[in-house]
């Protein structure tokens, strides 16, 4: 059953050139057991064959950590986990001692708001944790759905409810930012005609891809 | 080992600094109505002023406090609002405030985040002592000034004493990014500049040189102690850095010994010279450090917490622990004696 349902999963590795070819699988499972060690990787790969559901979600979680694990890590690997709140569709919480990292294998990009759904509650637990996070958004079929996703958090820090709920909970997070020192400068700056260059660079660090 | 106190749901936001901590919930709908706590006289007291405190600072025996839109307001003892300060700034407290052994000085801004102004105040007759269109920031008997260019920082920073004379100039570009930057200062020793790819330098006040630079990126969760002769953090155990190199000198793993404790470590921490006590990820659970014996002498759950305990604040102030969870409630413990001991002196900065 584990086997099989692995396998169904390692097949929609498809983000990589040679998705659905088993000699990338194969080529995924050497380094996963390199990068994380055997423990860890049993577990990611225990965990891949539970979440038949999850299919894609951890198979982008699963090329992740096996293709880009120096990019994606802060600190030491350590554990996988589900969500802090919210929805479960499509994730696995890639937790490091360093940074949590959110993937998300969404086909197309959704909204954040309203300040009462489960995606906002997710996004605001992750700032309430004070731990550095990111989301990894897999790009769907060649295209960036991080990028809209970029756009649609934007739209989160535009709106007066949700910002303020944001910075009370991290307002550290924010004083990043050159010049905030109010969560109405992060407001205004997401309301502005042309998004400056630091609200983006603020942006490319929670949403990747 | 620790007694619950008190609880109080809807705090939205807490302040601790210069011997005074307070909590505020604020109502959204109905501003006047907001509720404040403030920490007197071994209680915590509940205050209606008219707006929620988000700041606050003791002076002599008046309360200096910064209200849920930043102005300022003077309050007497017993929390009367005596005036309302500087009408057209800005003001974050406990940060903008630099106190010194003669006199307070204040930082307030005005304007907007496209076009603002920063003016360093003399407190004591709100005198102006400088003013500034870059982003200025206070240090324990200095400020510095961060230039600003288009809305991002330049690189170059100026450090002033509280007379307003230039210490030392430095372009902090030929060392770092400044993408996304947080300082931390090591109190009459250095500071340390982390951007958002971990990367970290150390400058010293004295004479602005370049102390070193660092990829460890524990040390974005770092701080120091109020007598600026350490630098420690406590993620997924104690480790303290050595000021002068920025290399971990003492490092003592705890999360092979407290398998709870270790999933995914702490951002948060509070710290005296003898104990730390923190709360992990995810986790309703209060761990009591003792540094010297490398162990966890106390472990507290609170199973009231929802969903789980917030990383921070956790606060000690006079023999009591305040720490949120998620759900924005405040826990109020008392501390045995023991426990409170170690808690005492030295404190880190928050």
């Amino acid at each position: 059953m584990f086997f099989h349902s692995f396998v169904d999963i390692a097949l929609k590795l498809k983000t990589s050139k040679n998705g659905g070819d088993m000699s990338f699988v194969f080529d995924n499972i050497s380094k996963t057991l390199t990068k994380l060690g055997d423990e860890p990787a049993k577990r990611l790969l225990k965990e891949t064959g539970i979440q038949r559901t999850k299919a894609k979600g951890c198979a982008y979680a699963w090329d992740l950590i096996a293709n880009r694990y120096d990019d994606i890590a802060v600190g030491s690997f350590d554990r996988f986990e589900q969500v802090v709140d919210g929805p479960t569709e499509n994730i696995l919480d890639i937790v490091f001692s360093g940074i949590n990292l959110e993937v998300k294998n969404w086909k197309e990009a959704r909204s954040f708001l309203p300040v009462t759904g489960s995606s906002f509650k997710q996004l605001k637990a992750y700032f309430n944790e004070k731990k550095p996070f990111a989301y990894y958004f897999n790009r769907n079929g060649g295209i960036s759905v991080a990028e809209p996703m970029r756009g649609s958090l934007k739209n989160v820090f535009a709106n007066d409810q949700a910002m303020e709920a944001l910075y009370e909970v991290n307002e550290e997070l924010f004083k990043s930012i050159p010049g905030v020192s109010r969560w109405e400068n992060v407001r205004d700056m997401a309301s502005n005609g042309s998004t400056p260059k630091v609200l983006d660079d603020f942006l490319e660090m929670l949403i990747k891809e | 080992m620790l007694r619950f106190k008190e609880k109080h749901e809807g705090i939205i936001k807490t302040s601790y600094g210069y011997d005074i901590i307070s909590f505020s919930a604020k109502n959204r709908k109905d501003r006047n109505s907001s509720v404040s706590y403030v920490w007197i006289e071994n209680e915590l007291k509940q205050i209606k002023i008219g707006f929620a405190i988000i700041g606050a600072v003791k002076i002599m025996d008046q309360i200096l406090v910064t209200d849920d839109q930043s102005r300022l307001w003077v309050l007497d003892s017993q929390l009367n609002i005596i005036e309302k300060i500087l009408p057209d700034y800005f003001s974050n407290l406990p940060d903008s405030i630099i106190k010194n052994f003669d006199e307070n000085y204040l930082i307030a801004d005005k304007g907007d985040v496209f076009n603002r102004d920063y003016t360093l105040f003399q407190y004591n007759n709100l005198k102006e002592v400088f003013r500034t269109d870059h982003v200025m920031k206070g240090f324990a008997n200095s400020f510095m000034i961060l230039e600003m260019i288009d809305m991002s920082y330049s690189g170059v920073i100026k450090l002033y004493n509280l007379n307003a004379d230039l210490i030392w100039e430095q372009n902090l570009l030929d060392y770092i990014e400044l993408k996304l930057i947080s300082i931390k200062e090591v109190i009459g020793h250095s500071f340390v500049v982390i951007n958002g790819d971990n990367k970290s330098i150390s400058i010293c006040f004295k004479t602005g040189e370049l102390l070193w630079k660092s990829d460890d990126y524990l040390l974005r969760v770092s701080k120091s102690n109020y007598k600026g002769d350490k630098f420690i953090s406590f993620n997924q155990g104690y480790v303290e850095y050595d000021l002068r190199t920025g290399q971990r000198k003492i490092e003592q793993d705890v999360r092979q010994r407290y398998d709870d404790f270790g999933r995914g470590g702490s951002p948060s921490f509070w710290q005296s010279d003898e104990m730390i006590v923190t709360i992990p990820g995810r986790q309703n659970k209060i761990y009591f450090y003792d540094i010297v014996q490398d162990e966890m002498i106390y472990i507290y759950e609170e199973k009231e917490a929802k969903p789980y305990l917030s990383a921070s604040p956790i606060y000690y102030h006079e023999g009591h622990l305040f720490v949120k969870d998620f759900n924005d409630t405040l826990f109020v413990y008392e501390l045995e004696e023991g426990l409170a001991n170690k808690l005492e002196g030295n404190k880190t900065l928050t």
